[in-house]
């Protein structure tokens, strides 16, 4: 144990005194503390001597005729209005969470059903246009709307491709964002 | 030792160590540590009843660069060592009349 820590743990022990109180205690053992190595004490030995801070404060608070106070029970059901405090925090927190991380989904979907519609509408129009046009179309017009069905159909698959990224860095961004607004409150 | 008498006993002590000069926390101790057993926490309340009864007053002042506080004897504390070596004569009697008891 630290000089620090002994103190913080005393400091804990005297909460039934008065602040002022307090801290002339704590000066009391801080000067002991400065005048023993001195003398020649280590920190170990100092700490040694002075005890636990548990000891300690029971001493002082005797001499004070304080009674310490038994632990309390922690409470293992929270109260009613403990209960609709972690509710209205819990929506406060969680509604605007979850309507970011509902329109993601909804911006993946929407990027991937319009990636793969524009691959397919490609694979079809490059197939489906030259045989229904064929009779009508010279070989070069069946071969430029060959040509744009799979012009079509690469976009759509490089569009694909690229939503990956894209929503990655749209979530990455967002939480970035939910962080800098919370920042100090719930981060 | 009884805890009372013990107690009655370290408050005159610690009268007793700063009836010439004022001293402070740790040498008060060092001081009266070979004649009675007595701890810092032990120490910590003596000096705080003494000072409210008004037997000691106190200053700080400033030792390598941190605060000390010096206990110096009031009249009051003068009073209070006064009237404890008036009553050894009656201890004597006392302790003579239960160490007679003891014989028998």
């Amino acid at each position: 144990m630290t000089k620090k820590i002994w103190e913080k743990q005393l400091a804990r022990h005297l909460t039934a005194l008065p602040k002022a109180e307090r801290k002339k205690i704590i000066d009391y053992y801080r000067e002991m503390y400065g005048d023993k190595p001195e003398a020649g004490y280590s920190e170990a030995e100092i700490l040694a001597e002075f005890g636990s801070p548990e000891a300690c404060a029971a001493r002082i608070l005797a001499e004070e005729n304080v009674e310490i106070p038994p632990k309390k029970e922690k409470r293992r059901t929270p109260s009613p209005l403990a209960i609709v405090g972690i509710v209205f925090v819990s929506l406060i927190l969680v509604l605007p969470l979850a309507s970011v991380a509902f329109a993601l989904i909804v911006t993946f979907f929407a990027f991937t059903v319009s990636g793969t519609a524009i691959a397919i509408a490609g694979v079809i129009y490059a197939i489906g246009a030259p045989l229904l046009l064929i009779g009508s179309l010279s070989a070069a017009g069946v071969f430029a709307h060959l040509g744009v069905g799979l012009t079509l159909c690469g976009v759509g698959c490089l569009l694909f491709a690229a939503f990956e990224p894209l929503g990655k860095y749209l979530a990455i961004g967002t939480g970035k964002a939910l962080k800098f607004l919370y920042k100090g409150r719930f981060f | 030792m009884d805890a009372q008498l013990k107690k009655g006993l370290l408050e005159v002590c610690v009268l007793s160590v700063i009836r010439n000069e004022e001293s402070y926390g740790y040498k008060i101790i060092s001081d009266l540590a070979p004649y009675i057993e007595i701890s810092e926490s032990t120490l910590y309340p003596i000096l705080r009843r003494l000072e409210q009864s008004g037997a000691v007053k106190t200053r700080c002042a400033e030792h390598n660069g941190r605060l000390r506080r010096y206990f110096k004897l009031t009249p009051a504390g003068l009073r209070k060592i006064e009237d404890f070596i008036e009553t050894i004569d009656e201890f004597e009697r006392i302790s003579k009349f239960i160490l007679q008891g003891e014989r028998e």
